[in-house]
């Protein structure tokens, strides 16, 4: 056991991880309203809500697991925290961590994303949902 | 610990069946995380005994070798020891729920005549509910297929008998045809608001799409 760093996280449990579960299906589903005929803006915009539906999904996993979710800006830490949610977070966080690395880009960037960036998003932010629902079911 | 044959399943706390004591539950939430955690925080996650009662079962696993305990400053953190020889009987002890789920999608993915919808959901989904807890479970039948189709029957009544001797529990099977789905939208009942927001899809369909949450025209 090693002393535990003091990054900022803040105390919540079970409801808590509800209702961000549900917020992550909804920016799920946004992010899925975009294809591959969608006007670049709004591939940016569907990557921003794969993003989000990612960070829920997490914060979800991390309240039900460990009580606590991340409060810091960096994204280190609330990758860090939901890789100690067990069994599954390990892969869990290299998915957050490739799918925050579109954070920036989604949401500040003034280049355009791909149909293909998209979709690789999606399909990491689906499987952070259904690592949260299975913690959360737990 | 001893397997209580014939035991109920609390839904809320599969793992009382093998564990009822407040240990069992302790052993839950420290096998869900790697975090070392405080004696406080692995009362607030247990839901339920005070915290003397989890700080003795603590005490009890520590002494056992299941827990570790480390002092950090003023506090003391606790994990799960998964080199120890039960850690193993922990964690499936832990996954009760997901391998009922898995049973479940399992059993109904083998069906000859498959549902258009399978879902399970009520408390044995919210796992909020105790030993005396139905396990429900939606199956919407296809429009062809008959009501007396004897294949459909057959399969129905060999899930509620494998769901009884998994769990102890009552299996509770709400048979929906395809075509009075919209009976059901109109006419409400409570079950409709544990299929939109609790239900978890086993196989077809998801229930949020098949019942929507939208006002009659």
């Amino acid at each position: 056991v090693s002393p535990r760093k003091s990054s900022r996280t803040s105390a919540c449990g079970e409801r808590e991880a509800r209702v961000r579960l549900a917020d992550a299906r909804a920016q799920l589903q946004l992010a899925e309203l975009a294809g591959g005929e969608s006007a670049p803006a709004e591939i940016k915009a569907a990557v921003s809500s794969a993003v989000l539906a990612g960070m829920a999904a997490s914060d979800a996993a991390c309240c039900k697991a460990l009580g606590r979710t991340n409060r810091s800006q960096n994204h280190r830490d609330a990758v860090e925290l939901l890789g100690q949610v067990a069994p599954g977070g390990a892969d869990a966080a290299k998915q957050l961590e490739r799918l925050l690395s579109l954070k920036d880009e989604s949401q500040y960037g003034f280049t355009n994303l791909t149909g293909p960036k998209l979709q690789q998003a999606i399909r990491r932010a689906k499987a952070l949902v259904a690592h949260a629902e299975e913690v959360v079911r737990r | 610990m001893g397997i209580l044959i014939g035991s109920i399943m609390d839904v809320a706390f599969p793992h009382s069946a093998v564990s009822p004591t407040l240990e069992g539950d302790v052993l839950v939430v420290l096998a869900g995380t790697t975090r070392p955690l405080t004696g406080r925080e692995v009362a607030r996650l247990a839901r339920r005994g005070t915290q003397p009662a989890v700080a003795a079962a603590l005490n009890r696993l520590v002494h056992q070798g299941l827990v570790h305990r480390e002092e950090i400053g003023s506090s003391f953190l606790h994990t799960l020891n998964r080199d120890h020889l039960a850690a193993p009987a922990v964690l499936v002890l832990a996954g009760l729920r997901t391998e009922l789920l898995e049973r479940l999608r399992a059993a109904v993915g083998s069906w000859e005549v498959q549902p258009l919808s399978a879902a399970l959901f009520g408390s044995a989904a919210r796992g909020d509910g105790d030993a005396d807890s139905d396990i429900d479970v939606l199956v919407v039948r296809p429009p062809q297929v008959d009501e007396d189709d004897e294949r459909w029957r057959t399969q129905m009544a060999r899930l509620a008998e494998d769901v009884h001797a998994w769990t102890g529990n009552h299996a509770s099977l709400i048979e929906v045809a395809e075509q009075d789905l919209p009976d059901l939208l109109d006419a409400r009942p409570p079950v409709l608001d544990s299929l939109r927001t609790d239900a978890i899809p086993l196989t077809g369909v998801p229930p949020a799409r098949l019942v929507p949450d939208r006002e009659p025209a």
